[in-house]
C-alpha cells in the first residue's frame, strides 16, 4: 500500500507502536523570517536524519566499534513534523510565515474556558500550541531524549531561528492496558482500514496525502477513580475490567445496584471472528451500556470509508509525572492520528459520544448525580497539528513556499 | 403507523392514509428482496425498544470531499434548485438561510427540517387548512393563498379529492423544478425536496441494507458482513458513497441482518434532529451560545428520553446587537457565514427495533462487484459547482 505519510505513524499492518515517546514543541522567534525558518527546519531534520542512523552530530569520526553501538542506539527512531495553529498566526507571526491556506480545523483550544462540553483544564495547565512539533517514537527512552537534546544543541550552537518550547514524554505498555487497568486500544480499527481514517484530502492542497494529528494530555484522578467499585469501573469503560469483553448486559442486583454482565473471555486460541467481536463488540441497546465509554468513543462502529463514524488512529501514551506526598500525577497522552480535525472535534463535542461525558457512563445532567458520573480527567496540555505528507526536502516545505 | 414526530395533524381518515403510504413504501421496497429483514413498523418479531441504529451530521460530507469546504458552503447556499443547493443537502437535512436584505452578509435566521415530503403530501391531501396554515407559519405571514400550495387547483371545492389535492401539491411543493418560494426557501422550507431525501428513499435503502450479506475475507478466510465500501456497489444506487448518512446506516443495518435479526424502522418513522452542538459556538463576547437559541419543534422528546424532532429555527434573539453570521465557530475559529456551516453542528438520527439474534446464523456469501475506476462519485457535484461559478460576481474555483 503506497503512502506518503510520514515515519512514526504505526498503522501499517503487525506494526506497534514504539513504546518510547517524546514531543517536542518547538516555535519561531518574532521576526525570523521565512526563508531563514525553512533553512533551520531542514538542517533540524537532516541531523535527525544522520542520528537515526546512528551518527550523533558531534561524534563524527569516532572509532568504529563506537560507531557501531550508537547505530544500535539509536536504531528505530522515527521522528515526525508537524505545523500547529500558531504558526499560522500573523498575529504572532511579522512577517507571516506563511500566505499558504490554514486547515479548517487546525484551530487553537479554548483557553478561557473548558476547550470540550465535558473535557475541563486541569488546574494547572500549561500551554501545549507551538509552531512546530517534532514527534519521536523509538524502542529506548535514550534515542528519543538524545533526539529532543541534539535539536536543541544544534539550535544552540548554529543560532537557528527556532525556540523550545516544551516538551512531553510518554510510554507504551506490552500488555495492552493503562493507568485505569483496563484493556485500553483494543478497539482501535482493523489495520487494513487505518490508512482510509488517516490520510488527509487536498483541502488544502499542500495537506493531500499528510494527516492530522492530535495531542491531549490528559491528567487522570486516580484517586477519584479507584474510588469506583469494579462493577462501577467496568460500567464506564464497557469492558471486564479482568478478561477485556465487552459488556454485553446489565443486571440489577438484590440492592439494586447495575451488575454488568460480560461476554465470554477469549479461549486460547480464539478465531478472528471471535477476536473481531471481542475488538469491536455488537450492537447493544441498553443504555447503560450505550453510555460506556467503548461505545461513546465509537458510536457506529462502523469502518472509516462511512465518514459519519467519525474514526480516528489513536496512538496514546501514559505517563507519570511525579508521585508526591499528594500521590501520583500522571494520566494518558492521548494522541490520535485522522484525515480531518473536524472528526476530533465532533468526538468532544457531540453529546451522546463524549461531548457530554468526561470518559464514560451516564451523563452528570441525568438524574444520576454520583461518582460514577463525576469528572476524573482533565487536559493538562493540548493541541492540534497538521502532519504534511513527506516531500522534498523536508515536509512542509511548501508551506514556506507559499510566503513569495 | 403514527405520524412523524407523533404529530397529531390528520384526521382519522388522513392517519389511516399515512398508515397506507408507509406500509406501502415498505412492501415496494421489500418485495423484489425475498431475503430482507425489514418489515414495517408495527410487525411483531422486532420488539426491542426503539435505538438509533446511527447517527450522522447533518453537513454533506461528499459535497466537501469533492470540491473542497469553502466551495460547498457556498454552493450549498445557493437558492436556484436544480443547479444549486438544495438539490446537494443530501444528508436527511435540508435549509434555508434567511439574510439581511440591505447586508446580505449577515444571516438573521437559518431554518432547518427533516420532514418527509410524503408526510406533506398526504397532509396536503387531507389537510389543506392546516397545510396553508403551517405555509403561512414558516413563512412568517399571517396567511397564503391557496394557489401556493395547489396551483389552480380550489383544494376547498366540492370537487376537490385528496388525490387531485395531493398531485397539485406534489407539482406545486415537491419538485425541484417548481420554482416556489415557499418551498425553495425563498420565504419559506416546509419539508424535505431533494429526490434521496424520502421516505420511499430510505425505505428502499434501509431494505436493502437489511439484506443479510457476507464474504470471506480475504486476508483472513473468515465469514464476515461487509463494508460499506464492498456494500454500496451492490445497491444499484440505493445508498451513496461518501455522504455522512448512508454508509454509516449500511454498515450498521448490515450487522444487524447478519447477525440474524429482523429489523423494523420505529413508529413513527422519519429521521430525527437529536441534537445541535451549541457550545461550539461564541458570541463577540466571548460567551457560549445557549441552546435556547434553537428551537426544536416538528416532534418532541419522547417518554425514551429521544429526541424526535423534524424542524430546527437557528436565530439570535432580536434584543442582542449581533447576528448569526457574528458568532465565531471554536473549532474553526470562522465566523458562521453559511447554512452548511450550522449543519455541520446538527446530529441527526434514524430509529428502529430489532428481534433478538438467533443462536446460529447461515451465511449466505456473495461476490462483490468490480469498483468503477472511471467514477469518483463527483461529477454532478463539480458540475454544479462550475455553473455556480460561471455566474458574475461569484469567485472561481
Amino acid at each position: 500500500m503506497t503512502h506518503r505519510l510520514q515515519r512514526g505513524i504505526h498503522f501499517e499492518r503487525n506494526a506497534r507502536p514504539k513504546p518510547c515517546y517524546r514531543l517536542l514543541l518547538l516555535d519561531v522567534p518574532p521576526h525570523a523570517t521565512s526563508a531563514k525558518v525553512a533553512a533551520a527546519i531542514d538542517r533540524t531534520l537532516r541531523m535527525l536524519n544522520e542520528l537515526g542512523k546512528g551518527q550523533p552530530r558531534e561524534l563524527q569520526g569516532q572509532p568504529a566499534e563506537h560507531a557501531a553501538a550508537s547505530k544500535q542506539q539509536f536504531r528505530g527512531l522515527d521522528y515526525l513534523i508537524a505545523y500547529g495553529r500558531r504558526f499560522f498566526d500573523a498575529d504572532i507571526h511579522d512577517p507571516p510565515l506563511t500566505t499558504a491556506e490554514r486547515p479548517t480545523y487546525l484551530a487553537y483550544l479554548q483557553r478561557e474556558r473548558a476547550p470540550f462540553p465535558a473535557l475541563p483544564w486541569a488546574a494547572a495547565p500549561y500551554d501545549g500550541e507551538a509552531d512546530i512539533a517534532l514527534q519521536f517514537t523509538a524502542d529506548n527512552d535514550a534515542a528519543v531524549n538524545c533526539a529532543a537534546v541534539e535539536v536543541w544543541k544544534l539550535i544552540t550552537d548554529e543560532a537557528l531561528p527556532l525556540q523550545t518550547r516544551a516538551i512531553f514524554d510518554g510510554f507504551g505498555r506490552r500488555d495492552g492496558r493503562g493507568w485505569l487497568d483496563f484493556h485500553d486500544g483494543v478497539s482501535n480499527i482493523e489495520s487494513g482500514q487505518r490508512l482510509e481514517a488517516i490520510e488527509a484530502l487536498a483541502d488544502p492542497p499542500w495537506m493531500e496525502g499528510g494527516t492530522y494529528m492530535a495531542c491531549l494530555r490528559l491528567a487522570i484522578d486516580l484517586e477519584a477513580w479507584r474510588a469506583l467499585s469494579r462493577a462501577q469501573q467496568e460500567l464506564s469503560v464497557g469492558r471486564d475490567k479482568l478478561s477485556g469483553a465487552a459488556l454485553i448486559a446489565v443486571h440489577d442486583d438484590e440492592q439494586g445496584n447495575p451488575t454488568p454482565i460480560a461476554a465470554a473471555p477469549l479461549g486460547e486460541t480464539p478465531t478472528p471472528d471471535e477476536q473481531a467481536d471481542w475488538r469491536d463488540p455488537p450492537q447493544t441497546i441498553d443504555p447503560l451500556l450505550e453510555a460506556a465509554h467503548i461505545h461513546r468513543a465509537n458510536q457506529s462502529r462502523a469502518s472509516p470509508a462511512a465518514p459519519g463514524a467519525l474514526r480516528i488512529f489513536r496512538q496514546g501514551y501514559d505517563f507519570l509525572d511525579e508521585i508526591g506526598a499528594d500521590g501520583p500525577r500522571l494520566g494518558l497522552h492521548f494522541v490520535s492520528f485522522q484525515r480531518d480535525l473536524r472528526i476530533v472535534q465532533q468526538l468532544l463535542h457531540l453529546t451522546s459520544w463524549l461531548g457530554d461525558s468526561n470518559f464514560g457512563g451516564r451523563s452528570p445532567d441525568s438524574t444520576h448525580d454520583d461518582a460514577t458520573t463525576r469528572p476524573f480527567v482533565s487536559l493538562v496540555s493540548g493541541g492540534f497539528y497538521a502532519v504534511p505528507p513527506r516531500e522534498k526536502p523536508f515536509p512542509g516545505a511548501t508551506l514556506f513556499h507559499s510566503t513569495e | 403507523v403514527k405520524e412523524p414526530g407523533d404529530l397529531q395533524e390528520l384526521d382519522t381518515d388522513g392517519a389511516a392514509a399515512w398508515s397506507v403510504r408507509v406500509k406501502a413504501c415498505v412492501e415496494a421496497a421489500t418485495a423484489p428482496l425475498e431475503k430482507t429483514t425489514l418489515f414495517a413498523p408495527e410487525v411483531d418479531g422486532a420488539a426491542s425498544d426503539a435505538f438509533p441504529v446511527a447517527d450522522w451530521l447533518g453537513f454533506p460530507a461528499r459535497i466537501a470531499s469533492c470540491i473542497k469546504r469553502q466551495q460547498t458552503v457556498e454552493l450549498l447556499d445557493e437558492q436556484t434548485n436544480r443547479h444549486g443547493g438544495r438539490s446537494l443537502q443530501e444528508e436527511y437535512l435540508e435549509w434555508r438561510v434567511v439574510r439581511d436584505p440591505e447586508s446580505p452578509g449577515k444571516i438573521r435566521r437559518i431554518e432547518f427540517t427533516t420532514e418527509l415530503p410524503e408526510y406533506w403530501q398526504v397532509l396536503a391531501a387531507r389537510e389543506p387548512d392546516r397545510t396553508l396554515g403551517l405555509i403561512a407559519e414558516f413563512a412568517g405571514e399571517e396567511q397564503v393563498p391557496a394557489e401556493v400550495a395547489y396551483g389552480l387547483l380550489d383544494p376547498f371545492a366540492d370537487d376537490a379529492t385528496p388525490d387531485s389535492r395531493a398531485r397539485a401539491f406534489g407539482g406545486r411543493m415537491l419538485s425541484l423544478d417548481s420554482a416556489n418560494p415557499y418551498s425553495d426557501g425563498r420565504r419559506a422550507i416546509c419539508c424535505m425536496l431533494q429526490p434521496s431525501n424520502t421516505l420511499e428513499a430510505l425505505t428502499r435503502l434501509a431494505t436493502i441494507a437489511t439484506t443479510p450479506r457476507a464474504i470471506r475475507d480475504a486476508r483472513s478466510s473468515q465469514i464476515r458482513c461487509l463494508t460499506c465500501s464492498e456494500a454500496i456497489p451492490l445497491f444499484a444506487g440505493a445508498a451513496q458513497s461518501g455522504r455522512a448518512s448512508d454508509p454509516v446506516l449500511v454498515e450498521r443495518l448490515g450487522r444487524l441482518a447478519f447477525e440474524g435479526r429482523r429489523v423494523a424502522l420505529d413508529d413513527p418513522v422519519g429521521i430525527y434532529i437529536q441534537d445541535v452542538e451549541h457550545t461550539r459556538l461564541l458570541t463577540p463576547d466571548g460567551s457560549a451560545v445557549p441552546r435556547e437559541w434553537f428551537e426544536f419543534s416538528r416532534g418532541s422528546l419522547g417518554d425514551d428520553g429521544r429526541a424526535r424532532y423534524q424542524r430546527l429555527v437557528f436565530e439570535v434573539p432580536a434584543e442582542e446587537t449581533f447576528t448569526i453570521s457574528e458568532l465565531v465557530d471554536v473549532a474553526t475559529e470562522r465566523p458562521l457565514r453559511y447554512g452548511g456551516e450550522a449543519a455541520d453542528l446538527i446530529r441527526l438520527a434514524l430509529f428502529v427495533r430489532t428481534s433478538e439474534a438467533p443462536a446460529t446464523v447461515s451465511h449466505e456469501l456473495v461476490t462483490l462487484a468490480d469498483p468503477d475506476k472511471d467514477c469518483d462519485g463527483c461529477a454532478d457535484v463539480r458540475r454544479r459547482n462550475a455553473a455556480l461559478r460561471a455566474k458574475p460576481g461569484v469567485p472561481a474555483a
